[in-house]
């Protein structure tokens, strides 16, 4: 009895370390500027350098008719499983349909990598868009947050809390005192 | 060793002494004076016939910087002046003679006691963005010094540093502010801090890797975000969006919003405080610039944006429910352009008193019928012409805050009046639909208005009514500013629920509604005192009489999903 305990036990526990972390977010209740009436919902695994992540979209829309269109871009450095279907397009049959894109992709460095849609939607009175992210965790959030270096203006300078850029300056001297 | 040791901490000292201080500033005429005016790059858009909208790089003009910071700095870092650009954004500074001065201008907007505005690097330590000017010396004649931020733009992509984008994203808060200074000459902003970052992108998430969901204000922290992901979704030449955001930082600090939030588009029968929150703020952006198109760049090279027109799009499924109505109607009282059934020009400062008097204090929730109520009761010659133009919208005439008078029923979603009463000892059947969509659409929730007639603990209930039903909350709220939460019902997935509460006496407004969304139906109850018919239908193991009478302070409850993070 002992001995099933603890098979049942490792394989539990072995089961857990192959578990990826999910990632998942939802726009529905959040605040969205004006735009297309689409929500959002998504999961994503972490992973590790060179695995695939596997993504779950789903996009949703109370309009009761009319066309869907999305455009899907990976950051460069986001590689697809298959080749990416970059304009997809649905019809909207009823209120509240859900409209799934399912999506592998890899990196081959650690860091934060983004799928964006820009999402197209027209009920018949002109077309209005809404744009979403989805975060691609590559490694641990700690060595994420090492690679955090894309900012193009440091911090700096006595005491005060600044990010400095260099102005287009036009100097001259008047013969005014 | 030890002993240079000894002197780190001094030297240190001495270093920060010098490094921070400021030198005591000249007066007019002391030292050598330096002017300049302060510019940044504004990227205008282009719109075409069929409502699409671009950043037009092209036509890319230089625009000035009003009312922001402006330093010279030595080469100790020392500032040895400061001062503020004028509505031109032109500065005048006296610096010592002879010394090698640079001048630094801040994303900072400042006037004392009235603005300060500022915009941070929300994934880079919350870092105030200046753009400076080498070294010059100052010699002894009047030296001139003008800065000017680039828009990084190189003619195919950003290749180079966006230093005019916090400029840009201030110059369209000026636009604002200076709309409602206008309205009231002795108003003094709350400081605002305006969150934007090129790696600000529309996912959520941890706002200090630019996750920041949307450009937003959020009510929790009187903070703004705006998005800046390149070839994808920036913002900071969208003028009406900085804008509409804004509007909601006004609402929030100087009026009031019950706005639930979640999404919400042009076309939808929403929940009246969206509705009206959101209308509020689509009017505001066109008030502001005086242009009635609102637009939105998004995309490959911001070339594939949409727009409307604020007052005359397609009016879809216009009524009470409808942000697009609601910004109509406000765009009309404002504008000077007479048209259809709007006769009137009210200008913005009726709308200004009506949205900090009687918006902010009214004992319904915010929406168009309160504000159409506080506007009228301070403009009664204007009367005629308000109604008029509330009715072209399909609204009937506004006698009262809560919308009494209403026959526009959004296609049988709305059967009962909107504001139903909640009698003590008696049931009121109320019955949730998602017709319209879900959260915060209209059909959603019921209102129900109820009148303690004297001070003691009342029982409020929620029980299944009929074969279909999920998950009913229940909330109650103080009807005085600032209409906050008094109490709610504890249970999450239950089929009934319900909480026991010492009152004053006084109006409260009881929200109900199925949490799960359902199509459903529920008997709402009011008793008085503690009823323990009610409470005992709970889950005991869950609750306690005890823990049911609201005395204890709201933290230790579930979190009320009203007053959101963001807006």
């Amino acid at each position: 009895m002992k001995k099933i305990i603890l098979i049942v036990t490792s394989l539990l526990l072995t089961s857990n370390i192959n578990a990826k972390e999910i990632n998942s977010s939802s726009t529905l209740n959040h605040y969205a500027k004006p735009g297309a009436a689409i929500e959002m919902r998504q999961t994503s695994e972490k992973v590790k350098v060179n695995e695939f992540s596997d993504v779950n979209i789903t996009l949703t829309t109370n309009i009761p008719n009319g066309s869907l269109l999305v455009e899907v871009t990976l950051d460069k450095k986001l590689i697809p499983l298959k080749r990416l279907d970059k304009n997809l397009s649905f019809k909207i049959n009823s209120r509240n349909e859900d409209f799934l894109i399912h999506l592998k992709v890899k990196a081959k460095e650690v860091g934060l990598y983004y799928i964006r849609l820009l999402t197209k939607l027209n009920s018949g009175h002109g077309e209005k868009l809404r744009s979403f992210a989805i975060p691609i965790y590559v490694g641990s959030v700690k060595e994420i947050a090492k690679q955090k270096t894309n900012v193009q203006m440091k911090a700096v300078g006595y005491q005060e809390n600044i990010s400095v850029s260099k102005a287009i300056e036009t100097f001259s001297v008047t013969n005014e005192k | 060793m030890l002993r240079k040791l000894y002197q780190l901490p001094l030297l240190l000292l001495l270093l920060l002494f010098t490094a921070c201080s400021y030198l005591s500033p000249l007066l007019e005429g002391e030292g050598t004076k330096i002017t300049g005016i302060i510019t940044y790059d504004r990227v205008p858009v282009k719109v075409d016939y069929a409502n699409a909208a671009a950043l037009d790089y092209s036509n890319t003009y230089r625009e000035t910087s009003k009312y922001i910071v402006v330093k010279a700095l030595n080469k100790e870092g020392q500032v040895v002046a400061e001062t503020t650009t004028n509505n031109k954004g032109q500065y005048k500074l006296y610096v010592p003679e002879n010394t090698d001065i640079k001048i630094r201008a801040y994303a900072r907007m400042l006037k004392k006691d009235v603005w300060d505005v500022v915009v941070v690097d929300n994934t880079n330590l919350k870092s105030m963005y200046v753009i400076e000017g080498n070294y010059h010396n100052s010699g002894t004649q009047s030296n001139e010094r003008d800065l000017h931020a680039s828009s990084g733009w190189d003619g195919q992509s950003y290749s180079a540093t966006r230093s005019a984008a916090p400029f840009a994203i201030l110059d369209s808060i000026n636009t604002i502010m200076q709309k409602a200074v206008q309205a009231d000459d002795e108003i003094s902003f709350p400081q605002l801090t305006i969150n934007w970052s090129t790696n600000n992108v529309s996912a959520g998430g941890d706002p200090s890797f630019g996750q920041i969901g949307t450009s937003s204000y959020t009510a929790d922290n009187g903070e703004m975000w705006i998005l800046g992901d390149a070839n994808a979704d920036t913002d900071e030449y969208d003028d009406h969006i900085i804008i509409h955001e804004w509007a909601h930082f006004f609402e929030d600090k100087f009026s009031r919003s019950d706005s639930i939030g979640g999404g919400h588009s042009s076309g939808d029968a929403l929940d009246i405080r969206v509705a009206f929150g959101e209308g509020f703020g689509n009017a505001m952006s066109a008030i502001a610039t005086d242009d009635p198109i609102y637009f939105d760049t998004s995309g490959y090279n911001q070339s594939s944006g949409w727009s409307m027109n604020v007052e005359s799009a397609y009016a879809e499924n216009p009524g009470w429910f409808s942000e697009a109505s609601i910004q109509r109607i406000l765009y009309d009282l404002y504008d000077d352009n007479n048209d259809g059934l709007d006769t009137i020009s009210l200008g913005f400062a009726p709308l200004y008193n009506a949205m900090i008097k009687g918006e902010r204090n009214t004992k319904a929730f915010t929406s168009i019928f309160t504000f159409i109520n506080a506007l009228k009761s301070e403009n009664r010659s204007d009367v005629r012409g308000i109604d008029q133009v509330v009715s072209s919208e399909n609204i009937n005439t506004i006698y009262d805050a809560y919308g009494s008078n209403i026959s526009n029923r959004a296609n049988g979603v709305v059967n009962a009046p909107l504001y139903r009463t909640l009698p003590i000892g008696k049931g009121v059947i109320q019955c949730n639909k998602n017709t319209y969509g879900v959260y915060n659409k209209l059909g959603n929730r019921t209102f129900m208005r109820v009148a303690i007639p004297q001070s003691g603990v009342y029982t409020f209930a929620a029980q299944p009514y009929g074969a279909s039903y999920g998950d009913p909350d229940i909330v109650l709220y103080n009807t005085s500013y600032p209409y906050d939460i008094k109490g709610m019902s504890p249970l999450e997935g239950q089929n009934s629920d319900a909480f026991a509460i010492e009152l004053d006496k006084g109006d409260y407004m009881l929200e109900a509604y199925d949490n799960s969304f359902s199509n459903s139906c529920y008997t709402i109850t009011l008793t008085k005192g503690f009823d323990a018919t009610q409470m005992n239908k709970l889950n005991k193991s869950s609750i306690s009489q005890k823990t049911t009478i609201e005395t204890r302070p709201l933290e230790t409850h579930r979190q009320p999903e009203r007053r959101p993070l963001s807006k």
